[in-house]
């Protein structure tokens, strides 16, 4: 029995029972290609070695320097108040604020050398799931340039289509970004809207929710009881549905019910499916049971999974959702609530995609947009830091057990490896099975090279 | 770590001599929203904490424990509050409250007169936590912000005459005062990770208590006087552990695979109250100390 939304009040479902009302608040966050689970399917490269893509976003930028890249020997207005603990890796440490990732480094490998275009949420996180900063120099009204390349699973999606899924899927409250606006490359970007990701939110109870429309708030279940009603709302919130025709709109919701009441993607999206001991293990938190609907998700086919960390970057703000951004208090909310949370989530993730063998063909990638500055702050805190920060690599054949680009001794600079965000996505993609050439045919990520350690 | 957790079964079995704790935990939650840093009304009827709830703001709470009705604190509040606090005599809550850009300003609320005084530390961004009244005084010790760190500090209960206790460049937190008020166990990281601390309410006579790789946090004096609870990871996860001032003799509480965390006694000195993450739900126990 699976839970979805319908405006404020949830319902449940069983099997493929979804209620057209659940469609309509589904249609307008389903972009089309996202859907193309209704559409003939398409296979990338036999020998990818990747046949899907969970990539966790850390939003707000995590503190490395707190993490997986501690400086023990820094002086002390750099190395913050906790320890190194060796992890199973010999040789390497990590914070001991993560003894749960320390014990299974031997699953996955450790980048300590990302670095970013820029220390503006927007633009950075932005450029980690594009790779680029914009190309045609516009500006959307919040200070943000516009024109970013698609989302590596804009382009994922728009190559592997999988029957009955949905082939981009990201899991938040809503569009991800900061208190200023959403991400401008969380989907299609420069392809355009109906290459967004299918949206999802996953509460701390495993509740799922679509976010994102409430465009027909009000309306009984009942009113939609027949196909004519249906298009009737369909062309009323087709009107409150910028860049989207009508047209347009009404093949999308089609495809839309066609593809959720499909039952090989209900039972993807039922995470009550799931023994209560593993639910237990993910933890009473959004983000434990989004890592574990994301599990679910690969698991099932899905070509590329985006769990986000929180929907916005910031933490104390009262809109805000515990993001990274922990410019105030850094020490205390990393021991109080990001430390912990994050050791407990990732560590049960890595066990279970590989006791379950996902490992072997699922490319699993966490990270923020940027790192935290290592000198502290003068509130004794950390700020933004794009000039050196970590990332996190598993599976479909990544090393087990390294750590790949050495910081220097105040984790402020690459020394060596520096990896770049067109990079991380040139990977991706070489990964899932997406040539050069058809890169160039899509005319993405054309100048860039994939990163050899982690090939 | 992982050497350590995997001779955790091991340590259980050993901790079981030194564990004389006669009755099991209580739960006394069953939700298993995020909590966080619980403590005892002076009466002992009530705990007050402070909980993550939908859509993903700190709330404060108050938990009547002889009916187990759970009520939300200031409800008119828009911003995330933290660790409440409340004075030995009832009267006055103190608690942190995000605003601006943003800040966490401690607030010192007289629940009679339904006035409530400020203490806002200087700069944007500067935080204030973990609030604790220090008994035979009026001033209320807490964590602030600072140059490089954080300090020790205490206001009255007008948020006013803030004076520093400690000047340690370093990671100075979570005050918790002596029973007689002259002095404030805390942690701070001036050796390279939180140990914990004395100092007097002067600033005067620091001392270390304790000395280990892995850190020990969350301090809690006994109302009794003798025994300070805390929080170690030195067998892999938080867990609670208690010391004698007298003896240096250390003995742990709790020990299991998920996280215990944030202990503080009740008035008598008889029971901890503290969150813990058993089957992946945060919730509250209760303790009963020998």
């Amino acid at each position: 029995m699976a839970i979805l939304n319908l405006g404020s009040n949830p319902i449940k479902t069983c099997g493929n029972q979804l209620s057209r009302r659940s469609l309509l608040k589904i249609g307008t966050t389903l972009p089309l290609v996202s859907l193309l689970g209704a559409q003939p399917a398409a296979e990338a490269a036999a020998d990818a070695s990747a046949k899907s893509v969970l990539f966790v976003n850390l939003i707000g930028a995590p503190s490395h320097i707190d993490l997986f890249d501690p400086k023990p020997k820094a002086p002390a207005e750099y190395r913050g108040p906790f320890a190194a603990i060796q992890t199973r890796t010999p040789g390497v440490h990590f914070s001991e604020l993560l003894p749960k990732s320390a014990a299974i480094s031997d699953k996955y490998t450790v980048v300590r050398t990302n670095v970013n275009h820029s220390g503006d949420h927007l633009i950075a996180m932005s450029t980690m799931m594009s790779g680029y900063l914009p190309t045609d120099g516009g500006e959307t009204g919040n200070g943000a340039p516009a024109g970013y390349q698609p989302n590596y699973g804009s382009i994922v999606s728009r190559s592997i289509r999988r029957h009955g899924l949905p082939s981009f899927v990201s899991l938040a409250k809503g569009p991800i970004g900061d208190g200023r606006g959403p991400s401008l490359a969380a989907g299609g970007n420069v392809w355009g809207r109906h290459h967004d990701p299918f949206m999802i939110h996953c509460d701390q109870a495993g509740a799922i929710t679509l976010p994102g429309l409430d465009l027909l708030e009000g309306l009984s279940p009942g009113r939609l009881s027949d196909r004519r009603k249906l298009q009737q709302e369909l062309n009323t919130a087709s009107r409150r549905v910028d860049g989207l025709a009508s047209s347009e709109l009404s093949a999308l919701y089609g495809q839309a019910y066609n593809l959720l009441t499909s039952a090989r993607s209900n039972k993807a999206f039922n995470i009550e499916d799931e023994s209560k001991a593993t639910r237990q293990a993910y933890g009473q938190s959004s983000f434990g049971q989004s890592c574990l609907l994301g599990r679910r998700l690969v698991e099932a086919g899905v070509p590329y999974v985006q769990v986000n960390w929180s929907q916005y970057a910031e933490v104390l703000y009262g809109f805000s959702d515990y993001g990274w951004d922990t410019h105030a208090d850094n020490f205390g909310l990393m021991e109080d609530w990001h430390g912990p949370l994050l050791d407990h989530v990732f560590s049960t993730l890595m066990n279970d995609l590989d006791d379950r063998g996902l490992l072997d063909t699922t490319l699993v990638i966490m990270m923020g947009e940027f790192g935290r500055t290592p000198r502290i702050n003068s509130i004794g805190s950390r700020d933004h830091w794009h000039d050196c920060y970590f990332s996190i690599w598993a599976g479909a054949g990544v090393p087990r057990g390294q750590v790949v680009g050495m910081s220097d001794r105040r984790a402020e600079h690459p020394l060596t490896n520096p990896l770049p965000p067109a990079m991380v996505g040139t990977t991706i993609l070489e990964k899932m099975g997406i040539s050069g050439q058809q890169r160039a045919e899509l005319n993405v990520l054309q100048d860039s090279h994939v990163f050899d350690p982690l090939m | 770590m992982y050497l350590i957790r995997s001779c955790k079964a091991l340590l259980v079995l050993l901790m079981l001599a030194s564990v004389s704790s006669g009755a099991e935990p209580r739960q006394l939650t069953s939700d298993g929203v995020w909590k966080l840093s619980p403590r005892y009304s002076p009466d002992g009827e009530s705990v007050y904490y402070c909980q993550s709830s939908n859509p993903g703001r700190m709330f404060m709470h108050q938990l009547d424990l002889q009916t187990g009705k759970d009520k939300q604190l200031l409800l008119e509040a828009t911003d995330h509050l933290f660790d409440p606090v409340i004075s030995r005599d009832g009267r006055y809550m103190a608690y942190c409250q995000s605003a601006g850009s943003p800040q966490l300003i401690l607030m010192i609320r007289d629940t009679q007169e339904k006035k409530t005084a400020q203490y806002m530390p200087v700069g944007a961004r500067s935080t204030a936590r973990r609030p604790a009244f220090v008994p035979g005084t009026r001033l209320v010790a807490f964590t602030e912000s600072g140059e490089g760190g954080q300090q020790i500090s205490v206001v009255d209960y007008e948020g006013k005459n803030r004076r520093l206790v400690t000047e340690i460049p370093a990671n100075n937190r979570w005050p918790d005062p002596s029973p007689d008020g002259k002095k404030l166990v805390f942690c701070s990281s001036k050796t390279g990770n939180y140990e914990l601390f004395t100092v007097n309410l002067d600033g005067t006579e620091l001392t270390q208590l304790t000395n280990h790789p892995l850190r020990d946090i969350h301090p809690a004096w006994s109302p009794v006087g003798s025994r300070i609870a805390f929080v170690s990871v030195r067998d892999g996860d938080h867990e609670i552990f208690l010391l004698d001032l007298a003896t240096k003799k250390l003995s742990q509480l709790t020990s299991n695979e998920t996280r215990d965390d944030f202990p503080s006694w009740s008035a008598d000195g008889t029971k901890l109250v503290y969150i813990s993450q058993q089957g992946g739900a945060t919730n509250l126990f209760e303790l009963t100390v020998p």
